[in-house]
């Protein structure tokens, strides 16, 4: 894999041993070094958490790195904030558009240019933007709003508010996620434009076909650090899968053997549209049984979150069916779908799992409060809500008493206390949506080892999770989706590391 | 009451009654409309204008020239406005309570300054009022226009023409449709918001001097009788619109007007006269439930911003 | 009882109050007025001016301990209110409406006083000024449950409309029978079967108005701090989201928490009507309704601190009335101080502040 393109002197920006340390001590760069040419389409790839949107972030003045420096043309320059990389030509489209989309097309290209004296005038914004538009064949209906614009319209309404700030180098995080395959390809025909006019376009993705013909050399990046950068012409998609997964992916994680039940959880067909509209879940079926962990894998955004709403009541489905323990629960609540015996560790935990200001012990009592061990005559029965507190603080080892208010507690704690409400529902499915999210490796370890401990006491675990690791290790069998569809279902065993890899870059394995 | 319409003497008196309440509704209004239009929400305004009301009164009196209490009444207004904002942003205050604070507290103080000034309980002494800027007469009837009138409408315009034709309307429709946006395009998002509550103060300000000495003479306790939240109703009637907003507050001022009138023409054989005066009150109640969901007001306003 | 955390709730009370005082304290001073005399006279009295304040004698103590009821019960509606996170400012109006409904029936029917039939006379009143405080405060609770508008615009609007309603009706029936009064708009006696008397009390007139007031801050902390029910209220307060999750219904939460505070309101009426005044009187209330927020403020949520709370403020109110003889300050400066208190309260990044000024080491449990 050579590498030794770029000679320093045509490098047009360079990254250098660039390192990134959270102060909760999490590791997100681990010293990248690499450089963009001029006039290139530059692929970043990797799995979520390689670190690309954070090494792209400190490029576009966002976040401030904790070591390693930035050079353009050859001298260092500082960055304080995405107007300084702006006037230095940087610029970044995100995944999730920065627009207002109660405004034009035309007044978000306007937004937060220069002011005052010396500035240009609304008119003459128009015509260069409209030049440029026509030249690079960017069509954008300058005066619709931008809520009625579809997304391939909206993120050339983002590329357009990048050019007329003369950025000659621009950042597209994830471009493709939410476009149909037509806006795709009109997509890459305008980085191809782009790139003649002497552009460097850097193409953050997960996605290995779209890397391959887009790109002309593809960085891959893993675990905080750069794997390799290689040209497209030189790598094949197994190549590139292999890069981005590892060949040392464990699957090690002590399980006993298998022992399958009744189906607990059966979805079949099921399509989800997301609340902007687009079809997230394209045709989903499987089947969760006793004693079994199925995990489903692949970067978050493939509609993960829509399956995991539809199953849990939170979401209407499109059509399809999802029965739990055998009942339909198409138009039931939440409510009614635990009572089924569903539990759910959500995804946002802060938001919908707990309620910070309150005590250990309300926390645990939420969703419970009704049952006959906890109500009495419509009065709490404080005894038995405390000792159930102390009984669950014990059994889960919760640092934290149980009038202590959640808010104060760790991370970890606060998913303690998800884990052990819902495991003290005693249900017989559990949902699980990263779960280990923003854990410390004891509090990670300890939620795997909880899930695995309700498999092997018969319980299902619908385990949805981006960290491969975690569902390779985990699952009895796993899926993974790309797209709202599944690439391909099979024993974590039976897959090799760059048939995975393939599957979530987007390519179908055989079954 | 068809009298009303017939009498074109009434009519008259009924339409300039309207347009002198309307003056301190339209400022209230306008100012909060750009206020949220930039993502804060100001619940304080009866305690500002109550407070600038004083301060014109005061001016005025100590100096006998009513300019200088409108000088007096528009930088507490400023003043006023923008504490509420830097607090709102920089302690979190919920915006809420810190305005029912404002709003007690003003009642408070401007009892207590009442007597320290002119050691009168309740009310003070009259003071030199705005000169108007022209009389017409209607028959032997003479009615005075104040100069607040076309200044007020003028700021409408003006900040409708602002908030919807320039790049600094823009900005400020930035803050408040989609803060993080806004930033990332490069907008200092606290500064916009600091300065919106400047100006709003302003205008807050202007009304309360207006009361105080443009429409009376005389400050008196409690004489913004509500007109701060029937500025915040008037927010959402008008769409966050200042120029539907001058509609609105034409509308709430003719039912403003309506007490005074009923009061002193006909009294107790017509109406109570606590009818009409409860009218104003009763309109803001209906205008918010009919408008209280359906109107989609900028998505940021109330929430505090906080920078990652 | 003392918990970590409630120490921290009283400290927290303390300096809002604290602050509340020396701000007003400050801001008298560059009037030109004493602040320590006018504090003084407020809590203490005065001996030459005749005047008791809040705390200075038996009369000054039992008039406080009276408005207390008031601003206790106006305390209770709004902590009760707030803990489901809704702002109810309309308990004046529920308060008039209540007034005046206790008056109505206390006034039109009657029964021989102090007999099994009086008494029952007397409860009938009560109740049917907390039905009338419920039924008016459904205005602008149902408005926000099903129609998104903003509660304390509503409920504002309402008091105004409250007040002038009652007025009205006041005027019209009750007018040609008192005639133009001095004292205001106020109505002829009730019925004395519905009258609660007095007590004699150590030379001065005991108030039985806080017997009620105390009955319902008891039910409120079984009910808030003990029932399903003050849970599911808690947690909507607390966290909306969460509370759909769970499985409660956060509409009836919220209209059920403004009705209760109707009711309240609609007791606080019946107690001027029938335990003080023994008639309605349109100015006897000085804006107690309002009171209810920084009551619920300063008491924190908790009820034994609203009890403490509205005594407070109600020391505040009564000790205000000489600071007019006795200073010359007009009577208002309490309102003045309430509006610091409630200001100061409004602010919890300003005790965050002082949290992390006062121990550096801030940080989370692991």
């Amino acid at each position: 894999m050579a590498s030794g393109l770029g000679l320093k002197s045509e490098a047009y920006v360079q990254v250098e041993d660039i390192h990134k340390i959270y102060p909760d001590g999490v590791q997100a760069l681990r010293g990248v070094t690499l450089d963009f040419q001029r006039g290139e389409v530059h692929g970043l790839l990797g799995e979520n958490g390689a670190g690309k949107s954070t090494l792209m972030r400190i490029l576009f003045g966002q976040i401030r790195p904790t070591g390693g420096r930035i050079l353009i043309d050859g001298s260092q320059v500082d960055f304080d904030s995405p107007r300084d990389a702006i006037s230095h030509r940087i610029g970044m489209v995100f995944q999730h558009f920065m627009l207002v989309s109660t405004f034009t097309g035309f007044q978000n290209i306007m937004l937060g240019l220069e002011t005052g004296r010396g500035s240009k005038s609304q008119e003459e914004v128009r015509t260069s933007a409209t030049a440029l538009a026509d030249r690079l064949a960017l069509k954008v209906d300058f005066d619709e709003l931008v809520d009625n614009m579809p997304m391939g319209e909206r993120q050339r309404v983002e590329i357009l508010k990048l050019l007329v700030r003369n950025v000659d180098l621009l950042i597209l995080d994830e471009p493709t996620s939410a476009l149909t395959p037509f806006e795709t390809e009109e997509l890459l025909k305008v980085m191809r434009r782009l790139k003649e006019e002497g552009k460097t376009i850097v193409f953050v993705t997960h996605k290995l076909r779209e890397a391959l013909s887009a790109c002309d050399r593809i960085t891959v990046m893993r675990k905080g650090m750069k794997v390799d950068t290689v040209t497209s012409k030189s790598v094949d998609l197994r190549s590139l899968a292999r890069m981005m997964v590892g060949r040392d992916v464990l699957p090690e994680m002590r399980k006993s053997v298998p022992n399958f039940g009744k189906v607990l959880l059966d979805v079949r067909n099921l399509v989800a549209v997301s609340d902007a509209g687009r079809e997230a879940v394209r045709g989903v079926s499987f089947q969760v049984r006793e004693g079994e962990i199925f995990g489903i894998a692949g970067v978050a955004g493939n509609g993960q979150k829509e399956l995991v709403e539809v199953v849990t009541g939170l979401r209407k489905a499109e059509s399809g069916s999802v029965q739990v323990s055998g009942m339909e629960i198409a138009g039931r609540s939440p409510q009614e779908i635990y009572d089924l015996g569903l539990a759910h560790i959500p995804e946002d935990r802060l938001s919908r799992g707990v309620v910070l200001p309150l005590s250990v012990k309300d926390n645990l009592l939420l969703g419970l409060q009704f049952r006959p061990k906890f109500e009495h005559r419509m009065m709490v029965k404080e005894r038995a809500v405390e000792e159930n507190a102390r009984d669950l603080i014990r059994a889960f080892s919760i640092t934290a008493t149980e009038e202590s208010p959640v808010k104060s507690l760790s991370g970890g704690n606060i998913q303690r206390v998800v884990v052990a409400r819902e495991f003290s529902k005693s249900p017989h499915l559990i949902v699980a949506s990263q779960p280990t999210t923003g854990l410390d490796i004891s509090a990670t370890q300890f939620v795997r080892g909880e899930l695995l401990k309700m498999r092997d006491e018969g319980k299902g675990v619908l385990l949805v999770s981006s960290e491969l690791e975690e569902v390779m290790g985990l699952s009895d069998t796993m899926a993974v989706m790309y797209e709202g569809q599944f690439m391909g279902v099979k024993r974590p065993e039976e897959l090799a590391s760059d048939e995975v890899g393939l599957m979530m870059g987007g390519v179908k394995v055989e079954q | 009451m068809s009298e009303i319409l017939v009498d074109p003497i009434i009519f008259v008196s009924l339409a300039f009654g309207a347009i002198r309440s309307m003056i301190p509704l339209l400022l209230g209004s306008v100012g909060e409309v750009t206020l949220e239009r930039s993502g804060l929400i100001n619940m304080g305004i009866e305690g500002i204008m109550l407070m600038s009301a004083f301060a014109s009164a005061y001016g005025s009196w100590t100096t006998g020239n009513p300019l200088i209490g409108l000088v007096y009444g528009v930088m507490v207004g400023a003043i006023l406005g923008f504490l509420y904002g830097y607090l709102s942003m920089k302690m979190r205050a919920d915006q809420v309570v810190m305005g029912l604070g404002l709003t007690t507290f003003s009642l408070g103080l401007t009892e207590v300054l009442t007597v320290a000034v002119w050691t009168t309980y309740g009310y003070g002494k009259s003071v030199t009022r705005m000169p108007s800027l022209l009389t017409i007469t209607f028959g032997n009837l003479a009615y005075e226009i104040s100069a607040f009138l076309p200044l007020s409408l003028a700021i409408a315009i003006g900040a409708y023409y602002v908030l919807h034709k320039t790049k600094y309307g823009l900005i400020i429709r930035s803050c408040g449709e989609n803060a993080l946006a806004a930033d990332a395009a490069g907008i200092d998002v606290p500064m916009v918001r600091y300065l919106v509550s400047i100006f709003a103060g302003i205008l807050f300000g202007l009304a309360g001097t207006y009361i105080a000495i443009d429409w009376n003479n005389i400050f008196i306790r409690g004489m913004t009788g509500g007109r701060g939240w029937v500025s915040i109703a008037l927010v959402i009637f008008s769409g966050w619109n200042p120029l539907a907003a001058i509609g609105g507050s034409i509308l709430f001022g003719f039912f403003d007007t309506l007490q005074y009138w009923v009061a002193a023409s006909l009294g107790a054989s017509l109406l109570p006269a606590q009818v009409p005066r409860m009218i104003p009150y009763v309109v803001t109640v209906v205008a918010l439930a009919a408008f209280g969901k359906r109107v989609k007001g900028p998505a940021e306003a109330g929430k505090p911003y906080v920078k990652e | 009882m003392l918990s970590g955390d409630r120490v921290g709730k009283v400290l927290q009370s303390v300096a809002i109050i604290a602050f509340g005082f020396i701000v007003s304290g400050i801001i008298m001073l560059s009037v030109g007025y004493d602040p320590v005399a006018a504090y003084s006279a407020m809590f203490l009295g005065s001996a030459e001016k005749g005047m008791q304040g809040a705390f200075g004698g038996i009369y000054g103590i039992t008039s406080t301990l009276r408005e207390a009821s008031f601003t206790i019960l106006t305390g209770l509606a709004a902590q009760v209110a707030f803990s489901a996170g809704v702002f109810n400012v309309g308990v004046e109006g529920a308060m008039y409406l209540g007034a005046f409904v206790s008056f109505m029936c206390a006034y039109i029917f009657s029964a021989p006083a102090g007999s099994v039939l009086g008494i029952m006379h007397a409860l009938f009143c009560i109740f049917a000024a907390m039905v009338a405080g419920l039924l008016w405060m459904c205005i602008p609770a149902f408005l926000k449950v099903k129609r998104g508008a903003h509660e304390v615009v509503t409920t504002i609007m309402l008091n105004y409309v409250a007040t002038y309603l009652t007025e009205l009706l006041v005027v019209k029936f009750f007018l040609p029978i008192t005639g133009i009064p001095p004292g205001g708009i106020i109505t002829p006696e009730i019925s004395k079967s519905a009258e609660i008397p007095q007590v004699d009390f150590m030379g001065a007139k005991l108030n039985l108005g806080i017997v009620p007031t105390i009955l319902v801050a008891v039910v409120m902390y079984v009910v808030i701090k003990k029932s399903v029910l003050g849970y599911s209220i808690r947690v909507v307060g607390a966290n909306p989201n969460a509370a759909k999750y769970a499985g409660i219904d956060v509409a009836k939460i919220i209209l059920l928490v403004m009705l209760v505070g109707g009711a309240m309101g609609g007791l606080a009426g019946a107690i001027a009507v029938q335990f003080t005044e023994y008639r309605f009187d349109q100015s006897f209330s000085p804006g107690y309704g309002i009171s209810g927020i920084p009551v619920a403020l300063i008491g924190r949520l908790d009820v034994l601190g609203i009890i403490l709370a509205g005594v407070f403020i109600s020391a505040l109110h009564v000790g205000a009335q000489s600071i007019q003889p006795v200073t010359g300050m007009p009577s208002q400066i309490s309102l003045f101080i309430e509006g610091v208190i409630v200001f100061a309260a409004a602010m919890p990044g300003a005790f965050d502040l002082l949290k992390a000024y006062v121990k550096p080491k801030g940080g989370k449990n692991e």
